[in-house]
């Protein structure tokens, strides 16, 4: 899942992962950055950090730290401990972790696919960085795959990039607002996604002003003059009605979507607020 | 008026935040309002949506400044608008250009694997090119100030620290044991490295750092001036930032982090702040929907449209009072911190007249 900064991806992605779990499919919840939104979302005590964590019935999560998760795929590689401690005190391997610096989202991609073939989960939701950003992620195996042109690091690097590319496996899903630049910044990530090939499933419109208001709404609150608690009222419905106008335009660029999530009004986005956007999502 | 105090003498103005908080939105109404005060100012943006990027004049590739046609530019004559949009790719080959020793020296370099990819649209590449064109324009000495937009870092330390990494990406002690490989250190670097990534990788990171060598103290000189600048009062860091509970918290974290490094905060800009309908403490609103309700239908207004309009008050008064309640909490985080709010208006803003709007916002506060 990708999208726009801001425009409420980490909550949509909790929210299609409680659907998921919900209707069986035992799901993986994973961040990429370590910005530990999920643990905030799913009230955790603790952090998640970089341990696989239930946190709602049929749902677990992971916060990947591409750090150690570098770690591990070398430990993997190089299997003698005592080896692998000496090449990360190696000031010319500390250069090449630097002067590749696409290889923390290769081991991260990486550490995905190695989850899901561990078997313990159907599907795995997978909160990637904002579009612009979340691009470039998808497209850092193919060009490990390209530079280093033979070696262990270019059979893992073909091999995650073949699974991103393979629609059977994998879904982009997009995220976005019904407001101007992020639906813009969405219909170029389709372009761009198609254009790579990268199997795109759909747009998911968060955050949509339901429609209380009708024409004869309008007309009856633009006549209120009257000061007090009637003119705040009738000014938030001409606010409301000047936005949802304004969102209808702009979920016509975007339309059909996988679904369109309404905006909530309540006060904290808890676990029951997410699970109602859930519920609107299951059938995906 | 408070930002008048701030951005008083000051010739970079740094715009830093969250993403989808309106960063550029805040930089291009920033600079129309300094402008429109009579200076030469230019707004360098970071990938910006290409609505407002066209709004502001500027095409879908390169990154020369453009002027921006301010809808009124009348009051000061001398008083100019620039933007102009980092590229990357084509600020790390102009500074390979700039500092490598001879043409042949840069072209090695220019068609090293490596290097395409180091300098592409990769993680971190944004930051430390956006300070190196940042000294670039600044040096230029073209431009009574610069408004820099800043990348959407996932963290906000990427950036400040992208001149010391800049720094330690060329240095090349490392690099240099690469080239001696009869060296001990070397040759346990080399056969790890060649057992991970294979042995093209290999050979083009050595002639990567073949390149490079000659290089460093030029990379490091720059690189050690935009810190310089960076940290002196000619600086000024805006946080940009909306008030939700998780881009509050980036600001804070980042406004924790400038303090650390003392570097010139300047204050925070709360934008999109839902505005209130009505007077009064939040613990008065449980009666606001009868209230409502009831004054509505004495206005004339049919019941059912009463209750809907009563309904959506309620809504839209929780959502003001939830916003004031997160900018008090941030005023007792920060203490004295100039703190300037922009309301959320009615329309989206993504052309030149709601840029204005933005503008005139940020300026007429008194500040808290």
């Amino acid at each position: 899942m990708s999208g726009k900064g801001g425009v409420g991806k980490s909550t949509v992605a909790a929210a299609l992962g409680m659907a998921s779990a919900g209707l069986g499919r035992r799901t993986l919840l994973v961040e990429v950055a370590s910005q530990e939104r999920m643990s905030r979302l799913f009230d955790q005590r603790d952090p998640i950090g970089y341990h696989v964590t239930p946190v709602y019935p049929g749902l677990d999560a992971l916060s990947v730290d591409p750090q150690k998760a570098l770690e591990e795929y070398l430990l993997g590689q190089v299997k003698v401990r005592a080896v692998y401690e000496r090449m990360f005190e190696n000031r010319v391997f500390g250069y090449f972790a630097a002067a590749a610096p696409g290889l923390r989202e290769l081991v991260t991609l990486g550490k995905i696919r190695q989850l899901l073939q561990a078997g313990r989960h159907d599907v795995v939701v997978v909160d990637a960085p904002a579009t612009g950003h979340g691009l470039g992620f998808l497209n850092v195996p193919r060009t490990f795959a390209r530079i280093a042109r033979t070696g262990p690091v270019h059979g893992r690097a073909k091999a995650i990039a073949a699974l991103l590319d393979d629609a059977q496996r994998t879904a982009v899903v997009l995220v976005t607002t019904p407001e101007e630049l992020p639906v813009g910044e969405t219909l170029e990530a389709i372009e761009e996604l198609r254009g790579e090939g990268f199997p795109l499933a759909g747009v998911i419109a968060n955050a949509v002003f339901e429609d209380i208001f009708d024409a004869g709404d309008a007309d009856a609150l633009a006549a209120v003059e009257a000061r007090g608690a009637a003119s705040a009222a009738a000014a938030a419905a001409r606010s409301r009605l000047a936005r949802t106008a304004d969102q209808r335009e702009q979920l016509e660029r975007v339309r059909p979507c996988l679904a369109e999530l309404p905006f909530l009004f309540e006060a904290r986005l808890d676990v029951p607020a997410v699970a109602t956007l859930g519920e609107r999502l299951e059938g995906l | 008026m408070i930002l008048d105090r701030v951005l008083e003498g000051r010739q970079v103005v740094v715009c830093a935040g969250a993403g989808g908080v309106g960063k550029t939105t805040v930089a291009a109404a920033l600079g129309s309002q300094l402008a429109a005060r009579g200076g030469r100012v230019l707004v360098l943006t970071i990938d910006p949506a290409r609505r407002l990027a066209g709004a502001l004049g500027l095409p879908d590739h390169g990154d020369d400044a453009h002027e921006v046609d301010l809808p009124q530019n009348g009051e000061a004559a001398d008083g100019r608008l620039h933007a102009a949009m980092l590229d990357a790719q084509l600020t790390f080959d102009r500074l390979v250009r700039e500092e490598a020793p001879s043409e042949a020296a840069a072209e090695r370099i220019l068609a090293n694997p490596i290097y395409r990819q180091v300098s592409s649209a990769v993680a971190g590449a944004h930051e430390y090119m956006a300070m190196e064109r940042l000294y670039e324009l600044h040096s230029s000495g073209r431009y009574d100030v610069i408004v820099l937009d800043t990348p959407p870092s996932r963290n906000a330390l990427d950036f400040l620290e992208a001149p010391g990494r800049l720094t330690r990406f060329v240095e090349g002690r490392a690099l240099r044991f690469l080239l001696r490989p009869g060296m001990r250190a070397g040759r346990l670097g080399f056969s790890m490295v060649e057992r991970i990534a294979g042995v093209t990788f290999l050979r083009d990171l050595s002639e990567l750092a073949a390149g490079f060598e000659g290089m460093y103290d030029g990379f490091a000189r720059r690189a050690a001036d935009v810190s310089a600048l960076l940290a002196s009062e000619r600086t000024t860091f805006l946080l940009v930032t909306v008030p939700q509970v998780e881009p509050l918290a980036e600001a804070d974290f980042f406004w924790r982090a400038l303090r650390e490094r003392e570097l010139p905060f300047g204050g925070m800009i709360v934008n999109k702040v839902h505005p209130g309908y009505v007077e009064g403490a939040p613990s008065a609103r449980t009666r606001l929907r009868a209230k409502a309700k009831r004054a509505l239908r004495d206005a004339g207004v049919p019941a059912p449209t009463a209750a809907r309009a009563a309904e959506n008050l309620v809504h839209y008064q929780a959502l003001a009072d939830r916003d004031r309640e997160n900018i008090v909490a941030l005023e007792r985080r920060i203490g004295s911190g100039p703190i300037v709010e922009v309301p959320l208006l009615d329309h989206d803003v993504h052309d030149l007249e709601g840029v204005a709007a933005v503008g005139r916002h940020l300026f007429d506060q008194a500040g808290g």
